[in-house]
Parts: structure tokens; sequence; C-alpha cells
């Protein structure tokens, strides 16, 4: 991997380089399937075609609406999964000895130690947190939260429909 | 385990040892969840867990104490860096602080649940709780005790965001008061605004100075300045730059002006516990940070440089303003917790103006102010407990902390009454109570360092005329509480715990403005002695 | 002018559009798009920087995962599409006074300020350095975070749990 390698900023020239075309090709791509597509189609407008559901179901409100709150709590435990991959690769890095090239084998073991120990205080906190959203039912994705089910306003097992007929019913109740 | 190479470094079994309350601290956080895990979600098994884990900290922070001994150690770094986390006699002051008043928010929170638990028949707005509660608590103390033991800039740019982060959250503890959840939002956009001038502030040192350990920074800071005094007085207006936005961070978190906006709001829709916590610890850690940045830099500039009498006056404009603002905001709230927002404040800008001294021309002088911060510090957390635990036991009871629910307190609960007539007493500065003893520190540590800066009796005056002020709007509650009486209105019933806590903190403030008077003198120049100086790096090459 | 240099102000110029965009737009959706291409442009000028596990990170978390909670909050607003997000004349003038003023002030420092007092130790940025630094200098700050990422999951499943009856 000669272009990670680099450390100067020609590198990152290059880099840019290998993007910028890689990118164009794939825009070019795109645009000449696209082309090419409009000379051999025929072109019959009409109506019907603009809507949601060409099989003839009607569409009933807006597609806009309000999703459950639980799913508020998956998108920061992804999240944190995200922040923790710039931590974790980095430590993978040197645990698999990248951090000591030439490194005698007796070194890189007491190096694995240390950063074995490092990880499992920093994930053996995390890990605590994770284990206690999935104790108390944080990341069910179908029952929600246990108890709620019965007679909520809300339930996971309504359809949509029902669901924006009752959301708005508690808007206008608010209102 | 031994140090290998410089890619492998663990840290001693020493260096582990001297930070052992932080360590208490995550160990509690984490025992809270485990517990939780497995016992289910009770609150009160975490409140007891939490204040063990308060008092634990309390006993390793003694040994701590005991380790540390006259001189301040760094540590929690490899060999030849500079220490990532320090140890020295300011922080642990601190971290005590820190505990102790952990300790009594757990304690107001288990009086407060009984009090509820005795009367309520369906669930009272107020009432917070669970395991999260306690997880969120513990994690902004540690955040906090961070924030004043490192000269790390990155290590303090992350302590504020963990003292800031969980703090934001409980604010809205309370998820049936919209004036909590509107609280919580104006916390956390003034929260973010100030971490990001923050973060932006430490990226520019970071490219001034390549280097995020504050105390090479100050030096590096100095030796330009001195080479630059030598030919023309120029300003590093980067440095002042990156200074001033780094400071935004800090102001926010003491609430002093400008950026006190968000703190009578939250403080008025935060449950009680979370409003005593942020008005203490909140402003303490700040203020802590802030006097390790000043003596930090004030160190470095040995005889003072051209940059450190600007930093000087910034602060003690910024203070005198800010104790301005919150006196006389305060005159007109009709809110206890509102008039207490603003008395905060207030206290916040006195406690600044001895920030304005440490950057003193004589090196001396740096301790002055430091020790009458810390005298201040340990009177104001008893007098805002006391004050604050009055107030909450009287909300509780009365479902609203507008000052009419204080209407003839005095013969309806003279238990509170009557401490909390101390407490607000000793907020104003009137001898005999620990109020005066904090402010006659801090007045004396001003006039001895006016020697060298003439300008700091300015700041004399202003406290001064300020108590004067302050006096008007904390007699209005005593006045409310012993002058007005409503004889329909009948006894109150509270519990005996909340009852101790607030007369123990009257019974203290008293002895402090008498008997410990001069103990608690000594005791704090004793704290702010032998900080944490940092050693001159051996060479240290400027670029032209 | 160098390559280097041109890539800069082409993609600095992208970035500046995309902000101005995410700020001028009254769209909530649409500043969210223009939020993502603002942070993926960042994550270019990483990558011109040749600080490509940055630019990596910076794609993965702030156009990856940020965007994503933000398009939630979006999602679980209730009419947050309709809304039309207004400023008003006088706020605009307001705020464009006090951004421009501090465009000036910031590059009138930037430019009378020569350089580095003190250079940066190493310009080593390769990701088993970064490794390094992160498990020995920076291990405190390291193991914090953990900390910090805890008591946020925490916290955020606090605020959402339901209400009890």
């Amino acid at each position: 991997m000669p272009l990670l390698a680099s450390l100067d900023t020609e590198g990152g020239t290059q880099l840019l380089q290998a993007l910028g075309i890689f990118a164009l090709a794939g825009f070019l791509m795109a645009f000449a399937v696209l082309l090419f597509g409009k000379f051999l189609r025929p072109r019959l407008p009409h109506p019907e075609k603009n809507r949601a559901y060409e099989c003839g179901e009607e569409a009933v409100g807006t597609g806009w609406v309000q999703f459950d709150l639980r799913f508020y709590v998956v998108a920061l435990v992804f999240l944190v999964f995200d922040v923790e991959i710039a931590l974790f690769y980095p430590w993978a890095v040197v645990f698999g000895g990248g951090g000591a090239p030439g490194a005698s084998s007796e070194v890189l073991k007491e190096i694995r130690w240390a950063a074995l120990w490092d990880m499992l205080f920093f994930f053996g906190v995390i890990v605590v947190g994770f284990l206690y959203l999935w104790r108390f039912g944080y990341l069910d994705w179908v029952r929600a939260f246990s108890g709620r089910q019965q007679g909520s306003e809300l339930g996971a097992q309504d359809s949509v429909i029902e669901r924006q007929t009752k959301l708005e019913a508690a808007g206008t109740a608010s209102e | 385990m031994k140090l290998l190479l410089a890619n492998t470094w663990l840290p001693t079994s020493a260096e582990l040892h001297l930070f052992s309350p932080e360590l208490v601290l995550t160990g509690t956080i984490v025992a809270v969840l485990l517990v939780a895990l497995v016992a289910g979600r009770r609150p009160q098994l975490s409140a007891m867990i939490a204040l063990l884990g308060a008092l634990l900290g309390v006993l390793a922070t003694a040994h701590v104490a005991r380790v540390v001994g006259d001189g301040g150690l760094g540590g929690l770094a490899p060999p030849g860096e500079p220490p990532m986390l320090i140890a020295d006699r300011f922080s642990v002051f601190f971290k005590l602080f820190l505990f102790v008043l952990l300790a009594a928010i757990i304690w107001l929170w288990l009086t407060g649940t009984i009090e509820r638990r005795m009367r309520a028949t369906s669930r009272p707005v107020g009432d917070v709780g669970g395991p999260e509660f306690f997880v969120l608590l513990l994690t902004s103390a540690l955040g906090m005790m961070l924030m004043v033991g490192s000269l790390n800039l990155l290590v303090i740019i992350i302590a504020m965001e963990t003292a800031s982060l969980p703090s934001y959250a409980i604010v809205a503890a309370d998820r049936r008061s919209r004036l909590g959840a509107e609280a919580a939002l104006k916390y956390v956009l003034f929260g973010a605004a100030s971490a990001a001038i923050m973060v932006y502030g430490v990226s520019l040192l970071y490219g001034r100075f390549g280097t995020l350990d504050l105390g090479a920074v100050a030096q590096a800071s100095s030796l330009w300045s001195h080479q630059q005094d030598a030919g023309a007085t120029g300003t590093d207006w980067l440095f002042c730059l990156g200074l001033a936005a780094l400071g935004v961070g800090v102001v926010f978190k003491i609430a002093a002006v400008p950026m006190h906006y968000w703190c009578p709001d939250v403080f008025e829709g935060a449950p009680i516990e979370i409003t005593t916590w942020l008005s203490i610890a909140s402003k303490a850690a700040g203020l802590g940070l802030l006097l390790r940045i000043v003596t930090t830099l004030g160190g470095a500039a040995a005889g003072g440089t051209h940059h450190t009498e600007l930093l000087a006056w910034a602060i003690g404009i910024l203070a005198a303003v800010t104790c301005t603002v919150g006196n006389l905001a305060a005159l007109r709230q009709e809110s206890v917790k509102r008039i207490l927002a603003y008395s905060s404040i207030a206290h916040a800008g006195y406690m600044m103006m001895a920030a304005a001294i440490l950057v003193a021309p004589a090196g001396t002088a740096a301790n002055v102010g430091i020790s009458a911060v810390v005298a201040y510090l340990l009177v104001y957390l008893l007098m805002n407990v006391g004050a604050f635990g009055a107030a909450a036991l009287v909300t509780w009871h009365a479902g609203t902390d507008h000052l009419s629910a204080f209407t003839g307190l005095g013969r309806r609960a003279p238990w509170i009454a009557v401490p909390l007539a101390v407490c607000l007493f000793s907020l104003v500065g009137l001898p005999p109570l620990g109020g005066f003893a904090a402010k006659w520190f801090l007045l004396v540590a001003l006039g001895t360092s006016a020697a060298a800066q003439p300008w700091l009796w300015g700041l004399v005056v202003i406290a001064v005329v300020n108590t004067a002020i302050s006096l008007y709007y904390y007699v209005r509650i005593i006045r409310q509480m012993f002058l007005t009486d409503d004889a329909t209105l009948p006894r109150l019933q509270v519990p005996f715990g909340g009852l101790a806590l607030v007369n123990v903190c009257a019974v203290v403030i008293l002895l402090i403005g008498t008997l410990w008077f001069s103990p608690l003198g000594e005791r704090a120049g004793r704290l702010a002695s032998n900080l944490y100086v940092q050693p001159t790096p051996p060479a240290l090459t400027l670029q032209p | 002018m160098t390559g280097e240099a041109i890539a800069f102000y082409l993609l600095a110029a992208v970035v500046t559009a995309f902000a101005l965009g995410c700020v001028l737009a009254s769209n909530i959706v649409r500043m969210a798009l223009c939020l993502l291409g603002t942070l993926g442009g960042v994550a270019l000028l990483y990558f011109l920087m040749a600080a490509n596990f940055l630019g990596a990170i910076q794609l993965i978390v702030y156009a990856g995962g940020t965007l994503i909670v933000i398009v939630f909050g979006v999602m679980l607003t209730s009419r947050a599409y309709g809304t039309k997000l207004r400023v008003r004349p006088l706020e605009m003038i307001g705020a464009a006074v006090v951004t421009l003023a501090l465009l000036a002030g910031l590059t009138a420092i930037l430019v009378r300020t020569a350089g580095p007092v003190v250079s940066p130790s190493t310009p080593d940025f390769g990701v088993a350095q970064i490794g390094t630094e992160l498990l020995s200098t920076y291990l405190v700050p390291f193991e914090v975070i953990s900390v910090l990422l805890l008591a946020v999951m925490i916290g955020a499943a606090y605020l959402v749990q339901p209400e009890k009856k």
C-alpha cells in the first residue's frame, strides 16, 4: 500500500487524484447508461405513472410520519460503535505488531499484553453499558419496552395507517 | 510491569495509587450498572451504592493526600512525556470537595424520595431516580475531577465533555416537566457552542506552539514574550485568541458573564438535587480549571509579561461584570431557585476576582489567590447545600419554589427557616458567619496583591458595593419567612434526614465564622501551597 | 500553482458552498444533505493532507454516523418536514455582521502571525503511529473516553425511556 504508507502531502495529492479519477469514472458510467437508455426507450408519459404505487394501491396520508422514539437509542448506540471503530482500529494495528515493525517476538508479546490490558479496561467499561441496554430492552427491535405494549399509544405492531391516524388524533388532541 | 521500548507503556501501580479517587469513581459507575443488571432497577439500591462509592472516594483521596505530601506529582504518562494527570494538594482538595458534595446530593435525594413517598398518591413532579440517574451524576463528577487534575489540553477538553454531557441529560431527568426539557435544550445548545469554541481555541494553541501540554505552552509563550520585550512590545494575537476561546469553555462552566444565560433557566428547570449539584460542582470545577490555567501561565511568565497582564485585566473585568450582573438580576426574581441561581452567578464573580491576582508579577502572590478561592469554595459548598437543601424541603412540600411558598416559615417550620436564614445571611457575607470569613480572606488577598496591581482596589470596591446590593434580595426571602404569615397555612412535616443536612450546614457555617475563622485560613493556605509545577524542558528552542 | 494548491482551493470552495447552503437552506432535510457535503469535503481535505486515517474516520463517524443521527432526529420529530425554517431579515443581518467581523478578525490575526513558535515534534500520522501514541502518551484520554461513551449511551437511554404510569 504505497499510497497509504506515504506521509508527505505529495501522497495526499496522489490519493486525491486517484479518488477523483474513480469518482469521475463512476459518474460517467452512470451518465452513459442513462444516456443510452434515453435513446432506446419509448416515451409515453401518463399521470398514472407518477403515482407512488403503479399497481393501483392508493397512498394514504404523507410519507413523513413520526417514527418511534426508540429508534433513537439504536441510532446512538450505532454512533457509539462508530466512534469505537476510530479507537479500535489503531489499537488493533498496535496489537498486531504494526507499531513496532521488526521487533523480536518477546517484545511483541509484551506489547500485546500491554495493549490487551488497555483494551480490557476500555471495553470492560463500555460493555457494561451495552449489557444494561440489552437487559432492559432498549435494543429490542419489535417489543420496544416491556410493559408498555398493552394499550400503548404507539404500538409497534400497529400498521402504518393506524399509527398515522393515531398520531393525527394525538396531534389534534394536544392542539 | 517494567517498561519496554517506547511502543508500549502501562502505568505503574504507584501511579495508579496516585489516581485512585478517579478509579474508585469509575468503579462505582460500573458497579451501579452491574448491580442493576443483576438486581433490576432499584433507585434506592443504586443510591446506596453511589453513596458508598463517594465515601470510598473520600478514603482514597485521603490516601492520595498522604502520598502527595509536600509537592505535586505528575503522572500517567510514559517517562519523558509531560504528565497527563497531576496530583497535588489543590487537586486533592477538589476531589475531596466533590466527593463530599456528591454524598450530600445523594443524601438529599434519599430524603427527597422518602418525603415524596410519604405523601404522594401519584408520582409528583420532580421525582427522579434510577440507576441511570446516579451513573450520570457520578460520570459528571469524574469529569469535574479530571478538569482540575490536568494540564493537558486534550484531557481538559475530554474532561469538560465528560462533565457536561451527563449534566445535560440529568437536567431533563424529570421527563414530566416541560421546564426541565426546555432547560436541558438550552443547556445543550449553550454547551455545544462553547465546547466548539473551546476546541477551536485549543487547535489554535496547538498550531502556534506544537504541543497540547499547557505547561509547555506557557513556557514557550513567556519565552516568546521576553524575546519580544527586548525589542518592541509585541502582542501574540494568535495566542491571545486561542486563550480567549479556551476561556469561553471555562467561563461557560463557571456560568460567568457573558456565558451565564443558561444558568437561571437550567437551575429553575432541573430537579433541585441537580440544581444544587450544578450550582456548586460545575462552578468549583470551572474555577479550579481557571486557576490551574492562570497559575500555569503566570508561573511560567516569571515577573509577568505583557500577556499575563492582559489576562489579569480580562479576568478582573469579567469578574466585576459577573458579580454585578448576577446581583442586579437577582433583585427582580420571584422564584427562589432563580434567586439562588443569580446569587451563584454573583458568587462566581467574587471568586473569579481572586483569579485576577494570580498573574501578579511577584511569583509568591500566586498562592494568596488560590487559598482565598479554596476558603471561599469550602464555605460556598456549605452555604449552597444549606440554602438549596432548605429550599428543596419547602419545594417538595409546596410543589412550587415561588417566594410565596416560604410565607410564615418561621412559625411553620423553624428548623428549616432558621438554618436557611443563617445560610442566606452567610451568602450576603455578614459576620459572624462563614460567608464573612470567605469574603474577608478574598478581600485581604485582593488588598495585599494590590501593592503590585493597584487596579485590584477597584475589584475590592466592586465586591463591597455588590455585597450591599445582594443584601436586599437575600433579606427578601428572610422577610417572607419571618415577617409575613398566613395563619391558615399548616405546619410543615419534613423528613429528619433533610433537616439534619440543612442544620449541620448552618452549624458549620456558624463555627467557621467564629471558632474556625483562622484555622480555615491556615488550612486553605496549606492546600494552596506546593502546586504542581512543570519542570522546565531541557531544550526549548524558538523558531524565528 | 501546484496541483495540491488547486485541489485545496477547489475543495475549500466546495466545503464553503455546502456550509453556506446548510446555513441558508430553509428545509431541514436539505440542511442535512448540505451538512453531508461539508463533512465529506472536509474528509477529502484530510486526504489531501495525507491524513488518511483521519479522513476515513471523518467519513465513517461524521458523514456516516452523526448525520444518520441527525436524519433520525428529523424523522422522529413530527411535522418537521413541512416546516420552513425562516430567519427574519434583521436576525440575518445581525448574524452576517457578527460572522464577517469574526472572519475579518481571524484573518487579520492569522496573517499577522508569522508561524508556529515551536513546530510540532513529528509530522508522522500513520495508523500504527496513531495507535502507539493512543496506547502510550494518550492512554488517559483513551480510557476516559470509554467512560464518556458509557455515559452517553446510558444518558440517551434514560431520556427516551417511557414515562412510568
